[in-house]
């Protein structure tokens, strides 16, 4: 065989020299006709990747293409097949030399640009090519081989194998994009593995049946013909299937609704209940721990053409608030299409109140009235929020003056616009306190306190309801450093914690009435133990101030041992529930934790099913009374507090 | 050593619809000459190609040389093969030619090559895009024979060619067979010159062989009878009419005991006998 | 040298048998000359060289040829009067067939004609 592969690179010498020469040439030609804006290296690194997505494939498919075609020639069978060499492996021959020669081109072009690639400056389909080179070209070279040597014809071979590539890499791509925006949801290494395997050896086998059919005449002709084809076409469907399994899971994939502005002022979210999205089927709903759950938005029925092989998810943001009367008020807002109000619950369904012309900003805020307030291009809007039918009532609450109004198109928020005002609806809603001007006294509605150097005289504080009633957490300064300060309701103010803590900046509530919170984190070191040795990690361990709903205060709670010990937890770490001295922690999107408070003692934890690891921060959970509400790949789960856990 | 260099039995090919072979038998021996006589598009080169191991069988069995066609390309390092077209690759010159085929055969005789070079006065040097069709067919000899095969195979190895060089693929024929054990199998259509060389001739005809003669019962046993006939008569075997006017008619007759016979039938009594020429022998044979 | 009818019912390697035995009838070939090799004379007949050598076996045979000094088919000394050995019975039988013919009443010319008919028949 080693003889007729000689024979095959004398017989193919010229086309390949011609190639090579071009490739070797457009080096210099490069340098030479360089605009000034790019440097020398980079005018040479973009004519290779001209070569690399253009060039070379159309070389594959010259090379590949006459040498199947002439494999297949009557010159061919008169010349070479009665030589003492199977029929097969003279074809065999002719394939190698193509490969060979295509190795050697892709080579020089990939030394040409000095051996690496510059991926950062690659679009993500261009990368992703350039990941898979080796395949796609290999992928090619047989493809156009074997379909010229089918067609004995090198165009319709070469536009043969361009057409099933397209058809397999298409949906490889959309996978592989998938995948590096979101999520592993189905085994991408897998499909493409069984893929490269199934195109190997479909093509070496379609070869093997045409060689029987057309060089030796064997009968059955039309069989093995099909049989061929279907071998051929074989590694286009573990693409199509992995996109389709790929699509149907991420249908599943649900994702809680964030709100679009973080306002330390917000209204919290309504309790016990998760506004929850699917981004790649656009409904959106309201679920509770029972599992009954309330549409906002339906399924989007038609999402074209283009969304199946790319499919984009679509992001919603929205915010709940709770109502006086225990209904749940939803506004939520898509990136195209208006926004909504709407009222009700999960179990009962949620009725629209009204359809929000504009629907870039608009939030909840509290007052003595809970109330909306939306941002129009002419100014801001208030409605206050009252249960029952009938339109809101809109009320202009300030202009947008023209530097304003371009900071708002341009999207970059502009909440000083409407502080004051927000400021001042809070100030009157109740359970909020107000720190005097002096600093030296807190006022909440009959109630004051005394507090050295109180900070904050502009921005109103928001009350905590523990057992004893509503309290208050006030920042304070002091002498170098901070104090919160305790206001119990009929008590005496008392200074808390040393730091500086306030409610909505780092200062939380626990779905049960648990405050929490941390201003600091320190540094944990962490060993980890991978196959190829220890690797050395460090974590943040924040620092932890726990007020327990019956007074009970912890400090300085950390947990560094259960972050040692529980590898690959990403994301915030949250306090969720504390009951008779056992402290529940959420780690991440990953662990729910129940401690004593004793940081070193024994704990129980639970992995968190289904849950987003890897790629995001953002917590997706929801926390309440009975337990955790779990936006997961495969939808909404809920875990109690002893870790068992269901799909809803 | 088994004298049985190669066994047919009942090959059948078809291309599509149409059928080539059907249910081909043959044998040959070491040492035998056989020509297969056939008409054009007969399916001799298909016979051979399926010989060669470079087309499958539909049905029926071949064994040469000890092996069955298998698709391995073995058989075809074991035999030589001069096809009706040579065809080799036209950048290379001759020499290079014998060269390259050089490394595929395990018995090649360099020497024996240049020196046939040489007797059929075959430039070493010359292209092949530019040989005549005698060059080439020497050219083909030449690589056939240089390996020393058991078995040659030669399809209408002088159809086509000036004296001269018909002279010296002849004569290497021959020469081939000075040097002892090797078989032969030719396939023509007009077999003219070689009736001297052959054993046995072959007649391929339907799809299969229909007659099967030794060459010099074919030389020194066939006659032509020309009588005058009243009335039609009734032929026995062996006896073929060959045409003529209404009165006069003309018949082969194929065999020295059939022609006894022949002169006992009434019919035939006062018919003149003469030898029939070979040439027509082999027209007859392929008519019938 | 030696021409062969191909048509002729004699078989190939007596007509070369015959062609042989002429030329030494006819001096052409003397006692102790080599005959041609079978290689050449099949090529220059055009022949399989097994029919050569089958001839030459039986001249061996018959006496006609001999092996001198490791040299094969060298015509021996009895050659010639083999020839004429064989000239001389040809002419006895002719003389017997005529002298039958005669007394049997054929006239020359009838016989003439008759030899022409056999001559057509025989070659």
């Amino acid at each position: 065989m080693k003889n007729l592969i000689i024979l095959q690179f004398r017989k193919s010498l010229l086309p390949f020299l011609v190639l090579a020469g071009a490739v070797l040439l457009s080096a210099p030609a490069a340098l030479l006709f360089r605009t000034q804006s790019v440097t020398g290296a980079e005018a040479v690194n973009i004519a290779m990747l001209f070569w690399a997505l253009a060039g070379l494939p159309l070389a594959i498919m010259t090379l590949a293409g006459t040498a199947g075609s002439d494999a297949a020639s009557d010159a061919a069978r008169a010349v070479e097949q009665p030589l003492p060499e199977s029929q097969y492996r003279q074809v065999l021959s002719a394939l190698a030399v193509a490969a060979a020669q295509t190795a050697l081109l892709i080579l020089a072009v990939y030394a040409i640009m000095g051996f690496s690639v510059p991926m950062d400056k690659l679009t993500f389909t261009t990368a992703h090519v350039a990941r898979h080179y080796a395949f796609y070209a290999a992928f090619l070279v047989l493809y156009s081989f074997t379909l010229s040597y089918a067609f004995r014809n090198a165009v319709a071979g070469g536009l043969a194998a361009a057409a099933l590539f397209v058809v397999t890499a298409f949906p490889l791509l959309s996978a592989a994009l998938f995948g590096e925006l979101l999520l592993d949801l189905i085994p991408l290494a897998f499909i493409n593995s069984l893929t490269a395997v199934l195109a190997l050896a479909g093509a070496l086998g379609a070869l093997y049946l045409l060689c029987r059919a057309y060089a030796r005449r064997e009968a059955g002709r039309a069989a093995k013909v099909l049989l061929s084809a279907l071998l051929l076409a074989a590694p286009a469907l573990p693409p199509f299937f992995g996109l389709a399994a790929l699509r149907a899971k991420a249908a599943d994939v649900t994702w809680p609704v964030y709100p679009l502005v973080l306002s330390t002022d917000a209204p919290e979210a309504a309790p016990g209940v998760m506004l929850a999205q699917k981004p790649f089927t656009g409904e959106v709903f309201l679920i509770d721990g029972e599992g009954r759950r309330a549409v906002v938005f339906p399924e989007d029925s038609d999402r074209g053409v283009p969304n199946y092989f790319f499919p984009v998810p679509s992001f919603v943001r929205g915010q709940t608030m709770s109502a006086s009367d225990g209904s749940v008020w939803v506004y939520c807002n898509r990136y195209d299409k208006p926004a909504v109000l709407l009222n009700g619950s999960a179990a009962g369904g949620l009725k629209l109140r009204a359809a929000l012309p504009d629907s870039r900003r608009a939030y909840f805020v509290r007052g003595k009235v809970a109330g909306i307030v939306e941002r129009r291009k002419d100014g801001a809007y208030y409605a206050p929020l009252r249960t029952g039918m009938g339109p809101l009532e809109w009320k202009k609450i300030g202009n947008m003056p023209a530097e304003a109004a371009r900071r708002w198109l341009a999207g970059t928020g502009e909440e000083a616009l409407l502080d004051a005002f927000l400021r001042g609806m809070l100030a009157g809603a109740p359970g909020v306190a107000v720190v005097s001007a002096d600093g030296r006294t807190v006022t909440s509605g009959g109630e004051k306190w005394t507090v050295p150097g109180a900070l904050g005289p502009k921005s109103p504080l928001v009350g905590v309801r523990l057992d004893d009633g509503v309290n208050y957490i006030v920042p304070a300064g002091d002498s170098k450093d901070y104090a919160a300060y305790l206001c119990p309701p009929g008590k005496a103010a008392r200074k808390l914690w040393q730091g500086y803590f306030r409610v909505g900046s780092n200062l939380w509530q626990a779905p049960d009435g648990t405050l929490w919170g941390y201003n600091r984190k320190l540094r944990v070191d962490v060993a980890v133990k991978t196959i190829f040795g220890t690797k050395k990690n460090d974590l943040e361990s924040p620092q932890f101030s726990i007020l327990t709903r019956d007074g009970r205060s912890i400090e300085s709670f950390r947990l560094d041992q259960i972050l040692r010990d529980l590898p690959g937890a990403k994301g915030e770490i949250a306090l969720v529930r504390e009951e008779n001295g056992a402290l529940w922690f959420t780690l991440g999107n990953a662990y729910l934790v129940k401690t004593g408070t004793n940081p070193h003692g024994p704990y129980s934890y639970w992995k968190l099913p289904q849950s987003v690891q890897e790629k995001y921060w953002r917590s997706t959970l929801a926390a309440n009374r009975d337990g955790l509400l779990i936006a997961a790949l495969d939808g909404v789960h809920f875990m109690d507090w002893e870790g068992r856990a269901r799909k809803l | 050593m088994n004298d049985s260099i190669l066994e047919t039995k009942g090959l059948r090919k078809a291309f599509g619809p149409k059928e080539v072979l059907k249910g081909l038998d043959l044998s040959a021996e070491r040492g035998e000459v056989i020509g297969i006589l056939g008409r054009n598009g007969s399916g001799k080169t298909t016979l051979f190609s399926i010989l060669l191991d470079l087309t499958a069988a539909d049905g029926g069995s071949a064994e040469i040389l000890g092996l069955r066609p298998d698709g391995s390309g073995r058989l075809r390092g074991l035999i030589g093969y001069v096809p009706e077209k040579p065809a080799f690759h036209g950048f290379m010159t001759a020499l290079e030619v014998l060269e390259f085929r050089a490394r595929f055969f395990k018995r090649w005789d360099m020497a024996k090559a240049l020196d046939l070079c040489r007797k059929l006065e075959l430039d070493q040097a010359s292209r092949v895009s530019a040989m005549s069709k005698g060059n080439l067919a020497k050219l083909a000899w030449i690589a056939a024979t240089a390996h020393n095969p058991e078995l040659l195979l030669l399809d209408e190895p002088t159809s086509g060619l000036d004296y001269l060089v018909r002279d010296h693929i002849l004569n290497g024929l021959i020469h081939e067979l000075t040097e002892g054990g090797k078989t032969i199998i030719v396939a023509n259509h007009r077999m003219g010159e070689m009736g001297g060389i052959l054993d046995r001739v072959c007649v391929l005809r339907d799809g299969a062989i229909a007659a099967s003669h030794a060459a010099s019962f074919l030389a020194e046993e066939a006659f032509r009878a020309t009588v005058r006939l009243e009335s039609p008569v009734s032929l026995p075997a062996g006896v073929v009419a060959l045409g003529g006017g209404s009165a006069l008619r003309d018949f082969a007759v194929f065999g020295r005991e059939k022609l006894e016979r022949l002169k006992l039938d009434p019919a035939f009594a006062g018919a003149e006998i003469s030898p029939l020429s070979l040439e027509d022998s082999f027209k007859v044979l392929l008519g019938e | 040298m030696i021409t062969l009818n191909q048509n002729s019912q004699t078989p190939i390697y007596d007509q070369i048998k015959l062609g042989l035995k002429g030329l030494v009838k006819k001096g052409l070939l003397k006692p102790g000359d080599a005959a041609p090799s079978i290689r050449k004379m099949a090529s220059d007949l055009k022949v399989n060289p097994n029919t050569v050598a089958r001839a030459y076996r039986e001249l061996t045979a018959e006496g006609f040829f001999e092996s001198l000094r490791g040299q094969e088919n060298i015509i021996s000394p009895r050659a010639g009067s083999l020839a004429e050995h064989a000239a001389r019975r040809v002419s006895e039988s002719l003389e017997t067939a005529l002298k039958g013919a005669m007394e049997s009443g054929f006239s020359w010319t009838e016989v003439e004609k008759m030899i022409a008919a056999l001559k057509r028949k025989l070659l």
